[in-house]
């Protein structure tokens, strides 16, 4: 096999350019599943387009909308305690994601477009309801990343098009989230099952509830049962709190559909989601440390 | 609207390693360990999985340990590269291989550069690392002879070293 051609653009605009001229052209942030997928087979990209010099997809910022571009690293996050705190879930998960070598230049960007169904920040940042912002040669758009993952390996990101970053909305104060995930081994490994929830938290009762579920379908998603089996519960009830948060952990259950692959069987997975979905809600609402 | 330039096959790659500068003509997804190894004949530098799991091939980019397996050569940039080779040699140790050889923390050995390079993280704080904090550390490194005691145990010794030199 011929080795890929090699750009460095310096602007989003060069690095859309760039990848028009080519259906099978690429991006590479920090290389950590793309050098792997590539000496495999698994993709084979003609031009790889290296992302790391454009400088708007570096920026990292808290705000209306908080932004995190394509090329910032997970150690860079997870180095910066405003965003950790504001986004614990999501900082839980990029801490969770290989090792100490593989947060050093992996990439939120790359996490996402690789959409691997148990991607560890996909589900974090699906409950922050973040929006994925694409440029192409005709223009920008944002995408919900509800909408943005359509299988294994594949989003809605096409040829000749280039994630910019995330937008996330900013922090409103009164609600709070977390992150669990099943592995086998305790680091550098994938999850089994993995599960995000966020709830809002207004005048005693959850206003809003945002749940997630990663690695028990084609692609990781929201749970629209599960928050509405949580919406409205009065969170000083502590029974009542207790039985939505079994009935929406069963809720993830009914929407999954899992398959049989080397970490687990779909069985295995689909017993461990309501158990992980549990934990995580578990975490949000009842532990309430966020 | 101009587009980067796009190298076909083989692309001029400049790099710093170990205070040196080198360069050479090489395609720019050759990972940098390949580089390290077969174009500089830095071979203290080991590749094991060329997944990014064992951490045997990690170096120092910029000071921060990174699976040089990875990282296309062509992404380094000006960023200086630190190696094995580069920590030091007989008779003249670097704190961590001293503490190593102390606590006989190395038995096959193909782990221990990239464990080397990942340990000098420690070294620069203040306070001695707890063992707790140096398992976490070492999460990215897969050591399959020791079960790691006598490596947490070197690590923890090399700060006090690295203080005293």
């Amino acid at each position: 096999m011929s080795q890929p051609g090699y750009a460095i653009p310096r602007s989003v605009q060069e690095a859309v350019e760039t990848l028009a001229r080519s259906t099978a052209a690429r991006p590479i942030a920090g290389g950590t599943d793309l050098m792997v997928q590539m000496r495999l087979g698994h993709r084979r990209p003609d031009v790889v387009v290296d992302t790391r010099a454009i400088e708007e997809l570096h920026l990292l910022r808290q705000g209306d909308p908080t932004v995190i571009g394509a090329a910032v690293t997970l150690r860079r996050f997870l180095g910066d305690a405003e965003l950790t705190g504001s986004y614990p879930a999501l900082a839980q998960a990029a801490n969770l994601l290989g090792g100490r070598q593989i947060q050093a230049v992996a990439t939120f960007g790359g996490n996402v477009c690789n959409a691997s169904p148990a991607a560890e920040t996909a589900t974090p940042l699906l409950v922050y309801a973040a929006q994925a912002v694409i440029e192409s040669r005709g223009g920008r758009r944002e995408v919900p990343l509800t909408a943005f993952f359509t299988g294994p390996g594949k989003t809605v990101v096409d040829a000749g098009e280039l994630l910019v970053g995330l937008h996330l909305p900013p922090p409103t104060g009164d609600e709070r989230s977390a992150y669990r995930r099943l592995e086998l081994r305790r680091s550098v490994d994938i999850a089994v099952v993995s599960a995000s929830s966020w709830v809002r938290v207004v005048e005693g009762r959850i206003a809003t509830a945002r749940v997630a579920v990663g690695a028990v379908n084609a692609v990781a998603m929201r749970v629209p049962a599960a928050e509405a089996t949580l919406t409205g519960v009065e969170v000083d009830d502590s029974r009542a709190v207790e039985r939505a948060i079994a009935q929406a952990a069963v809720d993830c259950r009914d929407a999954s559909r899992p398959i049989d692959d080397t970490r687990a069987s779909a069985q295995y997975r689909l017993a461990m989601v309501e158990l992980i979905a549990r934990r995580a809600l578990n975490d949000t609402i009842l532990t309430g440390a966020h | 609207m101009t587009t980067a330039a796009i190298h076909e096959g083989s692309m001029p790659v400049t790099i710093t390693v170990n205070g040196r500068t080198e360069k050479a003509e090489v395609p720019g997804l050759t990972p940098l360990g390949d580089f390290l190894r077969e174009k500089l004949g830095l071979t203290g530098t080991k590749l094991g999985c060329r997944a990014g799991d064992c951490g045997s091939c990690t170096v120092l980019v910029d000071s921060v340990p990174v699976a040089s397996c990875l990282m296309p050569v062509a992404q380094v940039g000006e960023r200086a590269v630190a190696t094995v080779e580069g920590l030091g040699g007989e008779g003249d140790l670097h704190p961590l291989q001293e503490a190593f050889r102390n606590n006989n923390a190395s038995q096959c050995g193909f782990c221990i550069p990239g464990i080397l390079m990942a340990a000098t993280a420690f070294l620069d704080r203040a306070e001695p690392p707890s063992r707790a904090e140096v398992v976490d550390g070492l999460s990215g490194n897969l050591c399959r002879c020791t079960g790691y005691e006598s490596i947490v145990s070197a690590i923890v010794e090399a700060h006090t070293l690295n203080r005293e030199a």
